[in-house]
């Protein structure tokens, strides 16, 4: 186990480096100077100037390979270079949406998956019933959907036509905490309505499908024999087995926290990562951009790793080598 | 149901009828039956077509897909799109129709005057009642208490209407955001005292009036037009006038033109003649940049700008010309014959006169919707009768848009999950089959593509590799990002299907045959990889168009001028769309629905078809 840990880790790096440098190409090529969008307007005659000095507080003045080389260095000793859109260090800027988006998707996370465990084991051992007919159609449909459309009817429904929830944004500052804090929670209401709704009809499917795989195998039909009551049968025997690949999307919708609610989050205007992300991609903010890609892809490779992992943890028939 | 029950009748019947002929055949039996002639057995590809079509899922998601296909498609080819086309002065208008459907009572009434809005008409009879018709916008079809019998004058503008009663008294209704429907104060205080109102006109955001002793007065939005000051040398002079957005078009009394307003276009540069007092008007119009003047003699003088062709096209005519007329981007004239001559725009029929239109003595022309009265008071209507689902920000038809935005979004998923597929196809059969080092590494390098987030990544690239492309390469480029990021999925897919199907008892069997190892993979396993591939691709399509929609809807997509469910959804961002133009976000967005819902069904049921052991379940 020790040692396929090791392994995984250190088989990481390279899939680290090869894909920083992927991005760091793919950066580099998009056109606009973000030197001159830093300085913009101003007077003209140290205009200039001004862009010689913005260049040299981004680290564009160097050749390609040294910008790569230090960015890089910083990135180890936790420096994610200078965003040009907010003149600050991109660590300052990243550091409220990050709150933000965790946030939102720590509760889309748990309603999500406490609606679709109950929702999906529900459908599988009542299989063909209305109930499970409904949340079949549910699901059919909500896979369908574009995530942003749901948002946008939301917004239409619950903050145009019946004004119960704000519709985009923040709360505004200068709030009482108390109050901050209520104001907060209405603003998240709808964008984790709507992230709920679509995770839902993933998950739902995937816990369905597994109970039903499940609820097919011999055990069970050993447990029913047996004479063990319904309930016994279902959650002391099924359940537990079906949790198995559960556990895989639980583990890899955490790597998602981060990089999943792009498009909700540009619906609602919710500062979050992946608002934050679409402002600098259109305002060419290449260290911004570069670093938080970089940071999803971190995220992503660790929540495989630790996904594999508990896959063997909780199934003892999972053998890593 | 009805089909099976029909089935096991028949072959219950057989069976009877086979009982029969062996109880009364004395000779026994002759033959030896095989089992397949004892026992009705399908082929698994008939299974699988029978499963797949006798599933109502099939059925719905058919009816779905080709209903929205056939609606891009031949929807599309009958309602050409120009891409190019833009009308401001349309923009955000709601979904209705019937703008040219004028009340039946006006039939065969002497009718003085007809005008139009951008969606609406107001009509006078010589009884001095008005009428309006088409889809109402800020009020201007509910005509004010206080119109009596008594109106002799009228003229709409694009929201507005005003009126003036036979004692010169002003009435206006409509968008009056620049007081363009009401006789300000400042008009007021101009005016003489014994100064009366004959004449009025109406424009975007301006009305003018005039009075029995020449004068000009203008109210709304003047400014920025140059309309707030007339020249004194014209003013007193005037009898008649006719208001485009930013040049007014006057006659005065010696029969010569003048122009007011905005200067230096090509409408300001008035022919010669016109002005010097060698020809002497009686009536002129303008349309959005063109003048046209009808002379004494019959004879028709145009000048202005050559857009929409209004100078090259203009009909040559060897009678006597009676009536003059002009639509935002057309010119009207009537000969003695009562024919009616038009040309111009055309992008809204405004010049696809009826052909029954005979005997013509009268027409009205503004902005887009045309009346003709011919001899008998009967009208003629023709060109813009409305939106069925409305117009966007730029004023074009939204119902053409989404025909021709759907062919966009179909194409560019049906590439993308070509390019998909054939990588992943490759790439897997390549890892599946080669093992080992290859292998590895393929699969290393599937881990990392797949390693960075989907939609961050696309839309990196999309930014970083489309910045200075034209249209219609950025929409290639956006089928091979979609394509080529999403090939690992199924190269992963694809080689572990291979991996489970050679280990499996009927290769080992065909190995132990003699066949070729070639013939094993193609004939025996392949198959098998196909049927998930179908399915993914299925799934996939449906996935694509969804994500051509996000990205356009986000900007970074297919871009404008050319139409896609996605980019139509752009303006969706902005609260005064969702709050107030519903039509223009929720109709493409259905369609996306109604298109990944007829493909994910289509493909939930082909994979419960191929899977039979899906349908124990």
């Amino acid at each position: 186990m020790l040692r396929y840990i090791v392994k995984r880790i250190l088989s990481l790096i390279p899939v680290v480096f090869i894909i920083s440098i992927i991005l760091f190409g793919l950066i580099k090529v998009m056109p606009g100077d973000p030197a001159k969008l830093m300085v913009q307007g101003g007077r003209p005659e140290t205009y200039d100037a001004r862009v010689q000095a913005a260049r040299e507080s981004l680290g564009l003045d160097k050749d390609v390979v040294t910008q790569y080389v230090r960015w890089m260095g910083n990135l180890a000793h936790g420096d994610l270079g200078m965003s040009s859109t907010y003149h600050t260090e991109v660590k300052n800027v990243v550091a409220e949406p990050l709150k933000n988006t965790v946030f939102l998707n720590i509760f889309v996370l748990i309603f999500s998956l406490g609606i679709s465990i109950f929702v999906g084991i529900r459908s599988a051992v009542k299989k063909g019933s209305v109930f499970d007919q409904f949340w079949q159609v549910f699901t059919l449909i909500g896979m369908s959907v574009p995530t942003f459309f749901l948002g946008l009817c939301l917004i239409f429904i619950f903050s145009f036509r019946l004004g119960w929830l704000p519709s985009f944004g923040m709360p505004e500052q200068g709030l009482s905490t108390g109050a901050y804090i209520l104001s907060w929670l209405k603003h998240l209401i709808l964008p984790v309505a709507t992230l709920t709704i679509i995770q839902l009809a993933g998950t739902m499917r995937y816990v369905r499908n597994a109970m039903l795989e499940v609820l097919n195998l011999d055990f069970i039909r050993t447990a029913r024999s047996k004479g063990l009551s319904q309930k016994v049968v279902i959650y002391s025997h099924a359940f537990r087995n079906a949790l198995i690949p559960v556990v895989t999307i639980v583990i890899t919708q955490i790597g998602m926290l981060f990089s999943g609610s792009m498009i909700t989050e540009s619906v609602f205007k919710w500062n979050g990562l992946g608002y934050i992300l679409l402002q600098g991609l259109n305002a060419r903010d290449l260290w911004l951009v570069a670093s938080m890609n970089l940071f999803y892809v971190v995220i992503y490779l660790v929540s495989n790793f630790i996904a594999d992992i508990t896959y063997a943890l909780v199934d003892p028939r999972v053998k890593l080598d | 149901m009805a089909s099976k029950n029909n089935k096991q009748k028949q072959s219950i019947f057989s069976a009877f009828g086979r009982m029969f002929k062996r109880l009364f055949s004395f000779g026994g039996r002759k033959k030896e039956l095989s089992v397949f002639e004892e026992e009705e057995i399908k082929s698994p590809a008939k299974v699988i077509l029978s499963n797949f079509l006798h599933n109502k899922y099939t059925i719905i998601g058919a009816v779905l897909f080709i209903g929205i296909f056939s609606f891009s498609y031949i929807g599309g080819a009958f309602h050409k799109i120009d891409p190019l086309y833009h009308e401001p002065i349309l923009q955000n208008i709601g979904p209705g129709k019937g703008y040219l459907k004028y009340p039946s009572e006006l039939e065969g009434k002497n009718i003085v005057q007809i005008s139009s809005g951008i969606t609406f008409s107001v009509g006078l009879t010589d009884e001095g009642k008005v009428y309006a018709w088409g889809k109402d916008t800020d009020g201007v079809t509910e005509l004010p208490n206080e119109l009596g019998n008594d109106i002799v004058k009228i003229a709409a503008g694009d929201r507005h209407v005003v009126a003036l009663t036979d004692t010169g008294e002003f009435i206006g209704w409509g968008k009056n955001d620049f007081h363009q429907a009401e006789l300000t104060y400042d008009v007021k205080a101009l005016m003489e005292d014994d100064e009366k109102l004959i004449d009025v006109s109406a424009n975007d955001i301006y009305s003018a009036v005039l009075s029995d002793k020449g004068n000009l007065y203008v109210m709304g939005a003047t400014t920025a037009n140059g309309m707030d000051f007339v020249p004194e040398e014209i003013q007193g002079k005037i009898v008649s006038m006719d208001a485009n957005s930013y040049n007014m078009l006057l006659v005065l009394k010696d029969g010569t033109i003048a122009t007011m307003g905005a200067t230096g276009n090509e409408f300001s540069n008035v022919p010669k003649e016109l002005t010097d007092g060698s020809v002497k008007v009686v009536k002129a119009k303008m349309s959005s940049s063109n003048g046209i003047a009808l002379d004494d003699t019959g004879k028709v003088h145009v000048w202005g700008s050559n857009e929409n062709n209004l100078m090259n096209n203009i009909p040559d005519v060897d009678e006597k010309i009676i009536d003059i007329a002009a639509g935002r981007s057309s010119l009207y004239m009537v000969g003695e014959s009562g024919k009616v001559y038009a040309w111009g725009s055309n992008s809204l029929n405004e010049i696809n006169i009826p052909k029954d239109a005979k005997n013509i003595k009268q027409i009205f022309a503004s902005y887009f919707q045309m009346y003709a009265v011919d001899e008998n008071n009967h009208i003629y209507a023709w060109g813009n009768n409305g939106y069925t689902l409305g117009t966007d920000v730029q004023g074009r038809d939204y119902l053409t848009r989404l025909m021709h935005g759907g062919r966009v979004t179909l194409v560019v998923g049906i590439i993308a999950v070509v390019i998909e597929t054939f990588l992943g196809l490759l790439i897997g059969m390549i890892a599946g089959f080669k093992g080992g080092k290859i292998d590895n590494l393929l699969m290393r390098f599937a881990e990392i593509i797949s390693s960075i987030p989907f939609m961050p990544l696309v839309i990196t690239l999309s930014a970083s590799l489309g910045n200075s492309m034209s249209t219609d390469q950025k929409m290639y480029l956006i089928m091979i990002i979609l394509g080529v990021i999403a090939w690992p999925g199924m190269a992963r897919l694809v080689r572990a299907q291979i991996l489970i199907e050679r280990e499996k008892d009927f290769v080992l069997a065909a190995r132990a045959l003699g066949i070729k190892e070639k013939s094993i993979v193609i004939r025996h396993i392949l198959p098998n990889v196909m049927n998930i591939c179908i399915v993914n691709m299925t799934l996939s399509y449906a996935d694509k168009m969804l994500m051509e929609a996000a990205l356009s809807f986000l900007g970074f997509g297919v871009q404008d001028p050319m139409p896609s469910w996605g980019n139509m959804l752009n303006g969706a961002q902005k609260a005064t769309v969702i709050e107030n133009y519903w039509w223009q976000w929720v109709t493409p967005a259905i369609c996306v629905v109604i298109a990944a819902l007829g493909i994910n069904l289509i493909g939930d049921a082909l994979r419960e078809a191929l899977d039979p052991k899906e349908n124990e379940k």
